[in-house]
């Protein structure tokens, strides 16, 4: 039973990387972000929301609606606008991957 | 006929003599323990909303739960954590729904008929809850106080 688990854990652990994108690349494109949501994702001010931890199809969604403009923020919006796919797919990766 | 009239005048006296009777004892007493009752009324007041408040939350709490966990650590990848969020941050978002400035077709409708009040104490319950993803296990449970838990993320 134990063994079993394990041999699930280990699945489970070695799928996660191989579906997600590139945590490496990223973590070298948050540093434009660092500013204001913080060197690890947690942010110092109140309304600069913590992105540690958060899910990371979610982060991924508010980048696009940002970038569309579904979602409304001046200063976000203007932050996505640049973020090819594959950096948002990265950049939500990234910040999934913070504790 | 005259009978019933005597009868019916003794009952309205008798009754207008006890009426003023006791009328003169409660106003006695309460002016003898207005201050005492008053004080203790204003806490049982007090204790009774705190309480209220603390059902509503709960109420509230639990219905966000499906979606968003019971403590604040969703289980499905699209819908975010609130867990140890800055309180400020979760507020703006929640009139932001509220108020349709953001627009979503699910969370619009969750938020709408929660009044401002009821937001505020939405935002600061999860933004009390420990972010840390191992406690999701430990403490599935509604937080009674939202002080206990620390809070992480906050500064
Ligand atoms: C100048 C400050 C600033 C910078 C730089 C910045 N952000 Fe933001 N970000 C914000 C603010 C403010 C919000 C909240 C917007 C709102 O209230 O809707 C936000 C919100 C977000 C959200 C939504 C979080 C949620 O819980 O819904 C994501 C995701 C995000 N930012 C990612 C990024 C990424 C990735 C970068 C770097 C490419 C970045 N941000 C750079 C200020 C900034
Ligand atoms: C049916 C599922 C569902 C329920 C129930 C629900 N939500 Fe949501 N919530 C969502 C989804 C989906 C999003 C992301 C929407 C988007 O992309 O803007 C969200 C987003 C949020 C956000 C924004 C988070 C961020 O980081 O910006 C907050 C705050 C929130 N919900 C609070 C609540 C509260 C409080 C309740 C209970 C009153 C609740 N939700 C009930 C699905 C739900």
């Amino acid at each position: 039973m134990k063994k079993l688990a394990l041999a699930l854990a280990a699945t489970v652990v070695m799928t996660a990387p191989a579906m997600a994108a590139d945590v490496e690349a990223g973590k070298a494109k948050s540093v434009m972000c660092a500013a204001c949501h913080g060197a690890n994702g947690v942010s110092a001010i109140p309304m600069y929301p913590n992105l540690a931890g958060q899910k990371e199809a979610y982060i991924a969604k508010q980048l696009k609606d940002f970038k569309s403009g579904t979602r409304k923020d001046p200063v976000m919006g203007s932050m996505a606008m640049p973020l090819t796919d594959a950096d948002v797919a990265n950049l939500a990766a990234y910040y999934a991957s913070l504790k | 006929m005259f009978k019933y009239l005597i009868i019916l005048f003794l009952f309205l006296f008798s009754a207008t003599i006890s009426a003023e009777n006791s009328l003169v004892q409660s106003s006695e007493s309460v002016a003898i323990d207005s201050s005492i009752a008053l004080a203790e009324d204003e806490i049982n007041f007090d204790q009774a909303a705190e309480l209220a408040k603390q059902q509503r939350l709960k109420t509230q709490v639990e219905f966000c739960a499906p979606c968003h966990g019971k403590n604040g650590l969703s289980s499905l990848p699209i819908y975010p954590n609130l867990a140890g969020q800055h309180q400020q941050y979760l507020l703006k978002q929640l009139l932001a729904y509220k108020y349709r400035r953001r627009k979503d077709a699910v969370m619009s409708p969750m938020v709408s008929r929660l009044n401002e009040d009821e937001l505020v104490e939405l935002a600061h319950y999860y933004a009390s809850l420990s972010s840390d993803i191992s406690q999701v296990e430990i403490n599935g449970e509604f937080n009674e106080s939202s002080e206990a838990s620390e809070n992480t993320n906050e500064n």
